[in-house]
């Protein structure tokens, strides 16, 4: 595996083998699928950051599904408390980088994937370098610094992400993909990093039902799907809420906030 | 029974609370719930409202409101 400069780093496939027309054929045979469907996740390049619950299921569906590329970061290793929600890992894994584990799982799935690690943490530093040259960021990350960083990121450069949470029964996925039009992940809960006491919230201190991850995930595969098919999402324009309690999707609609400063820059304006 | 001029607002489809302020804001509904802005978002009817807004943006009987906080865990 390598990764090329930004001018040749996409070969194009333009067909499927007889071996993809088999194993994708439940997929191919939808209407608004197809072969040409398939033929642009062959040639999708998508980053999932945290391979946690959220990132272990959405990798492996994307696995599954055909995406030609993904690279997958995390920096942790697999801990007997992440067993009961992370179901690609098993007690063989523990002690293992996440990504890595992640890695060999999703090859024994579906070789046909290009797959590349960064067994690291994301952070301000490495970010460019992590997540350049794909056409979809995956947010399954676990805290609010890398949330508002990655999404600073994406907005600044352009690359679409798709951010998916959950917590306790609760979830939340929204697309970030015209921040100009639509805002971004900052516009809508501010820049809740440093002192705030939300800053500290995650399934760690929180809780999180195991099966709730499930749910949100595959929310997020499917919408993630979606959009690199080039069909309509609802998430790029609002953000979903996921209550697992009362099995209810409320989907709202997002807008610019004009006192974002990520979005600011957008506007032309310097903070 | 609510009097005249109080209106009635849903939060999160649970809650129905009686307001008589005239007007009533955004911002006077989280203070009842005594909730802190801090890292939270408001719809109202499903239209988000940007924090800025909140002081100002005024309710009508019958608006539903969604109160939440952004979550982290992946």
């Amino acid at each position: 595996m390598f990764m090329s400069d930004q001018n040749s780093f996409k070969p194009v496939n333009n067909n499927l083998r007889d071996s993809e027309f088999n194993r994708y054929s439940r997929q191919i045979m939808l209407n608004d699928w197809g072969e040409a469907g398939q033929l642009k996740l062959k040639n999708s390049r998508v980053v999932v950051v945290g391979c946690g619950g959220l990132g272990s299921v959405v990798a492996s569906y994307l696995a599954g599904i055909g995406v030609g590329f993904l690279s997958l970061i995390d920096g942790d290793d697999v801990e007997l408390s992440n067993l009961p929600r992370q179901l690609t890992f098993d007690m063989d894994s523990l002690d293992l980088n996440k990504s890595d584990e992640l890695m060999q799982r999703l090859y024994a799935q579906n070789d046909d994937v290009d797959i590349m690690i960064n067994p690291i943490h994301l952070d301000n530093f490495n970010i460019h370098d992590l997540l350049s040259d794909h056409d979809l960021v995956l947010d399954c990350t676990d805290n609010f610094d890398t949330r508002l960083l990655i999404n600073q990121w994406c907005v600044l450069n352009g690359v679409s992400l798709m951010s998916g949470s959950v917590i306790g029964w609760q979830g939340q996925l929204l697309l970030v993909d015209n921040a100009a039009k639509h805002g971004c992940y900052q516009c809508l809960f501010g820049s809740l990093s440093g002192g705030s006491s939300k800053a500290q919230e995650s399934c760690s201190t929180m809780g999180v039902n195991p099966a709730m991850v499930g749910v949100v995930g595959s929310y997020q595969a499917n919408q993630a799907v979606r959009y690199l098919l080039g069909l309509s999402t609802p998430l790029s324009n609002k953000i979903a809420l996921v209550d697992g309690t009362t099995m209810a999707v409320n989907l709202l609609n997002r807008q610019v906030n004009n006192t974002c400063d990520v979005c600011a820059s957008l506007r032309g304006e310097h903070h | 029974m609510s009097d005249k001029s109080s209106i009635k607002i849903m939060v999160n489809q649970a809650i129905v609370m009686n307001f008589t302020a005239n007007p009533t804001t955004v911002n006077n509904v989280l203070d009842e719930l005594k909730v802190d802005g801090d890292s939270m978002a408001v719809a109202v009817n499903n239209d988000i409202i940007p924090k800025q807004d909140w002081a100002q943006y005024v309710l009508n009987d019958g608006d539903n409101l969604n109160v939440f906080g952004a979550i982290a865990g992946g």
